[in-house]
């Protein structure tokens, strides 16, 4: 059986998670903050960790840092905010690219779950459809395989053309390669095949943000 | 077994809000509850376990945030019959929500959510035939 662990400060959430999960056959532990989560990671086997990024004290991004110290390849899951999706570059680089938005339904956590473990069985000669060829080149991306990860993720794009996800990807890999200019453009891609992305919407102002920053400190420096 | 009422939204916090909230989230539904006035979020007693969004019903963005679109029930328990109505009308007619209920003061306005293909439940209406049963029976 999978073992999963819980990790959030609200009593709400942790609930609400469980009682989404009650019908799947997993094994449920629960942790209150990141220390004792981090404690329970070490001492125990866990197959996928559902980590809420804000929480007192350690945050989740510095739980999952802190996770990567011992354990590289523990699946991780991170709950974010009411309507935002921040750091995915900064989970991206620890190996976490799957993100829940609160609110969720009970499916959307079910099918995330099934995702991420059904990846885990992902190999080459799975890959005849859009679905498959995406999730093996997330797999590549959590074992940091970026040029793989990109090949994979512009063969599923000509399977389908019309999704988001793929570009979005992408944007987040040339980010971890600092080419600014080509991630931006994939979020751009993004947006004009669905409007209403929230995450290539967050990513692509996050990133003009930044950039911003760089060229007035730049400016800053040459005056 | 899943029922196919997961997911539910409900506007307004107040004595109907929270209550309803705190019997469907014990019967292990997926509630959120939505009030603009964060304090609201107090009537909620600790059987509740559901997420809460302090803004304002009314706001497209803050409808996004709850993922209606996701909605197998949106119910508008505000407590105003005007802002109910708008909500519900929302829920049905943009995002297509299988299940709208509003609550209503007023009783003359329930013809037009039947109209707009909205239940609706009056306490007024409820509380006039629960008196008239009791004083009807009195007289038997």
């Amino acid at each position: 059986m999978k073992k999963i662990l819980i990790v959030d400060d609200e009593k709400n959430i942790r609930l609400t998670l469980k009682q989404s999960l009650s019908s799947e056959k997993y094994d449920i532990d629960i942790a209150l903050n990141g220390t004792e989560a981090l404690k329970k990671i070490k001492n125990d086997h866990f197959d996928l960790v559902l980590l809420d990024i804000k929480m007192p004290g350690l945050s989740g991004m510095e739980v999952l840092e802190k996770i990567r110290h011992f354990n590289q390849h523990i699946n991780v899951i991170m709950i974010t905010a009411y309507g935002t999706i921040e750091q995915a570059v900064e989970a991206m680089k620890l190996g976490a690219i799957d993100f829940v938005n609160k609110p969720f339904t009970p499916q959307e956590i079910k099918k995330i779950i099934n995702e991420v473990f059904n990846r885990e069985e992902l190999n080459l000669k799975d890959l005849s459809t859009y679905h498959n060829m995406l999730n093996f080149a997330k797999k590549c991306i959590i074992d940091k395989q970026y040029n793989k990860a990109t090949e994979y993720l512009n063969k599923a794009m000509t399977f389908s053309n019309n999704e988001a996800e793929p570009h979005n990807l992408l944007g987040n890999i040339y980010e971890v390669k600092a080419q600014f200019n080509d991630a931006l453009n994939e979020y751009r891609i993004a947006l004009e095949i669905e409007p209403s992305n929230k995450q290539a919407m967050s990513n692509k102002n996050r990133l003009i943000d930044f950039l911003n920053f760089r060229n007035r400190l730049n400016k800053g420096k040459n005056e | 077994m899943s029922s196919p009422h997961e997911y539910i939204i409900i506007a307004g916090c107040g004595r109907l809000g929270s209550f309803l909230a705190r019997l469907l989230s014990s019967d292990n539904k997926s509630v959120v509850v939505v009030d603009k006035n964060e304090e609201a979020f107090n009537n909620l007693t600790e059987e509740f376990s559901g997420f809460l969004i302090g803004e304002d019903i009314t706001e497209i963005d803050t409808l996004i945030r709850a993922k209606i679109d996701k909605a197998d029930v949106f119910v508008a328990a505000t407590n105003d019959d005007n802002t109910n109505i708008m909500v519900a009308e929302i829920a049905k007619k943009i995002y297509q929500v299988p299940k709208v209920i509003a609550r209503l003061y007023e009783p003359t306005k329930q013809e037009l959510y039947q109209q707009l293909d909205i239940d609706t439940i009056c306490p007024t209406i409820l509380s006039a035939i629960a008196f008239k049963e009791i004083i009807l029976a009195e007289e038997e």
